[in-house]
């Protein structure tokens, strides 16, 4: 086994996982930290991801059909000099959030489900957005050759992958202290206190409106970067990504973790991923009609292992630490 | 003789004492009439099927209003419940070769039993934590979607039902095509007509309307709550598979059918009011029309060099909708929960001009 061989089977599992672990981490805060349904993860994700795309390559969309003479059909409407990574990827999570605030806002005043229906129509209008105006986002599978993080230093190839896994993992390290202290710190405290009884939170002063903004702003920030990071790695952005299986997906991962454990969510993510390259491994060695049918199988897995936890352990694997003040 | 402001001030007077309902029927008449007189044909088109595709959503979404009144979270199976209604017609259809109503026949009794079974297995051991069963419900509509897919390929498949020629309106260039307007519109119309009744007129659906009221005041007044909510997802599993039957023949049956169609069934109930079946009744009317006319209005749009996506932005205008209603009266249009909305109502939630940091 040479090491381009162990390091490409690595990054395989690890990439996938780390990038899930941090929209975990996103989602862990609205869903596990404030109890806010928010069934647009896919959304932000993908706003993100396309607008990183967009600054990061500078206007020029591949096209597939180039006319004659060589000028491509149509440019999106990314900056004419491509931006550097690190201030595109800030712009990402900026503008997640802007966007997350704005969805929040009208509906965040209703009862809990409103939130859900209408963050899942949402995040339709802006995966039909994403994948049908190509002059604005590249549109369907031709916003491509997006770089990734040292992309002019590394060699393509194993060499590649391997720094991009070391670059997601310190960006992991990062959101998960972050998440960390943001959670132990008063504010994060208050966003529990809304999670468990909001009048009681307003009657103790706190402005349950604003917190849960709070919430939402931060975590679509982090779901932005996730988005980001995910077209950095594919180094192409496919609108179809941003189903809403993908919301699903990660809210099997926060569940599975732990709600209100971001230690948790991360560990679902690396125990969902190793589920999932698991099945994709057994791909080559079961027989050709049960391969058409194994990622089904696979959903199936997922859908049951949504209802057994809720119904038999709906704190998951890593329940949220108690919080006990301490004695002085 | 009456001055012109003598004849607004009468219409106004009749306006302001119309139910809220016959309102937005004509409201939804004069959308009709003004894109029509822009576009042309294709709107009126549009409107006609927009009617058909609404008399399908009328029966999801009042099924959905229904369990989602008396078990206070949003199902996000029932769209899939249509699936399994579809598929139960495909089989009895194109696999066993037999005539299309005994889909009709059998499709809402699998439904039902299909419900009833979710609600044994998994609801009533979520009882009181309505977010852990809107969890569980996403679970199951994946499990659904792929069990189907398992079985049958995600292919896309066609009924083998002989449908008519459209006929065209004298003249006007429409066309109406008997099988999957007609019947659709006259099954629907049978249907809500049952709820109606059912609703309003029997022991049951007196009890159905209690226990959404207030579950324990009917359970203290001697109301068997169990047997009303294992009713309530009969009645609302038998009208998901009638209307997956009618998808199946309208559109086409794929596994990804009916949560396809959720979207627009959430957007009726939301419209109509959460929880009131007849609010969903109008809700889903209203997003078939919305849905149909804004998808040529974006076609229109895309000719204009606008957009690029043209009808396929047609989800949008039913959910852009949907937002501007909850925008500006979040309790539905028929429902009956008032809360202070508006910019004075968001400052309030704010508390901006104390100034308070927090």
């Amino acid at each position: 086994m040479s090491h381009e061989y162990v390091v490409l089977q690595l990054t395989n599992y690890v990439v996938p996982a780390t990038l899930l672990a941090i929209l975990a981490l996103g989602l862990n805060l609205q869903w596990g930290h404030t109890g806010l349904f928010n069934a647009g993860v896919a959304a932000y994700m993908g706003v993100g991801a396309y607008l990183f795309g967009m600054l990061t390559t500078g206007n020029f969309a591949a096209d597939f059909n180039i006319p004659p003479d060589g000028t491509p059909d149509w440019l999106h409407w990314g900056p004419a000099q491509p931006w550097d990574l690190i201030p595109a990827a800030l712009a990402a999570m900026v503008v997640a959030a802007v966007l997350g605030v704005l969805v929040a806002v009208p509906t965040l005043r209703l009862r809990a489900d409103y939130l859900a229906i209408a963050t899942l129509a949402f995040a339709e209008i802006v995966r039909l957005i994403l994948k049908n105006e190509r002059r604005l986002t590249g549109g369907d599978q031709t916003l491509a050759y997006i770089p990734r993080p040292f992309g002019g230093i590394v060699t393509e190839g194993w060499a590649s992958d391997g720094v991009f896994m070391l670059v997601a993992l310190a960006l992991l390290v990062v959101v998960l202290y972050a998440m960390l202290r943001l959670t132990a710190t008063p504010w994060g405290r208050a966003l529990k206190a809304v999670r468990e009884d909001e009048e009681a939170a307003e009657a103790m002063g706190k402005n349950a409106f604003v917190l849960k903004l709070g919430s939402i702003a931060i975590g679509c920030a982090v779901m932005g970067l996730a988005g980001a990071l995910t077209v950095s790695f594919q180094k192409v952005a496919i609108p179809d990504q941003f189903v809403p299986f993908t919301t699903f997906t990660a809210y099997v991962v926060v569940i599975l973790g732990g709600s209100g454990n971001p230690k948790g969510a991360v560990l679902g993510a690396y125990v969902f991923a190793l589920f999932g390259w698991a099945t994709q491994q057994a791909k080559a060695y079961l027989p050709d009609a049960f391969t058409l049918r194994i990622d089904f199988v696979n959903q199936i897995v997922i859908g049951l292992m949504l209802i057994l936890i809720m119904i038999f352990r709906p704190e998951g694997m890593m329940p949220e630490e108690r919080y006990v003040p301490r004695r002085r | 003789m009456m001055g012109l402001a003598g004849i607004w001030a009468r219409a106004s007077s009749l306006i302001g004492r119309l139910p809220t309902w016959s309102l937005v029927v004509l409201y939804l008449v004069a959308a009709i009439a003004w894109v029509g007189v822009f576009i042309g044909r294709l709107a009126w088109q549009a409107a006609i099927q927009g009617v058909v595709v609404g008399s399908i959503y009328v029966l999801g979404a009042s099924g959905l209003s229904l369990t989602y009144g008396i078990r206070k979270f949003a199902n996000f199976a029932h769209g899939d419940l249509m699936t399994v209604g579809a598929y139960v017609a495909f089989t009895l259809n194109v696999v066993a070769g037999q005539h299309i109503a005994w889909g009709f026949l059998l499709a809402p009794l699998v439904v039902a039993l299909v419900a009833i079974l979710l609600e044994l297995l998994v609801f009533r051991r979520l009882e009181g934590r309505p977010n852990a069963a809107l969890i569980a419900s996403v679970g199951i509509a994946l499990v659904i979607q792929n069990v189907i897919s398992a079985i049958f390929l995600p292919d896309v498949k066609n009924l083998n039902v002989s449908v008519p020629q459209d006929f065209s309106i004298g003249g006007t260039g429409l066309s109406f095509n008997a099988v999957k307007g007609g019947l659709t519109l006259a099954i629907s119309i049978t249907f809500i007509v049952l709820m109606h009744v059912m609703l309003q007129y029997t022991t049951l659906g007196k009890a159905m309307r209690a226990c959404a009221d207030d579950i324990d005041l009917a359970r203290t007044s001697g109301i068997n709550v169990r047997n009303v909510i294992l009713w309530t997802w009969v009645v609302a599993g038998s009208f998901a598979g009638i209307g997956g039957v009618m998808l199946a023949i309208i559109v086409n049956v794929y596994p990804y059918l009916g949560f396809f169609v959720l979207l627009f069934i959430f957007a009726a109930v939301i419209i109509g009011g959460i929880g009131s079946p007849y609010g969903a009744m109008l809700g889903g009317l209203l997003v078939g029309v919305i849905q149909k006319l804004s998808g040529v209005v974006f076609g229109e749009l895309k000719i204009a060099g606008a957009l690029e996506g043209g009808a396929a932005y047609e989800p949008a205008g039913a959910f852009l909708v949907m937002i501007i209603v909850l925008l500006i009266r979040p309790e539905g249009l028929m429902g009956t929960q008032r809360q202070r909305m508006g910019a004075r109502g968001f400052r309030l939630r704010l508390r901006w001009p104390k100034g308070a940091v927090r």
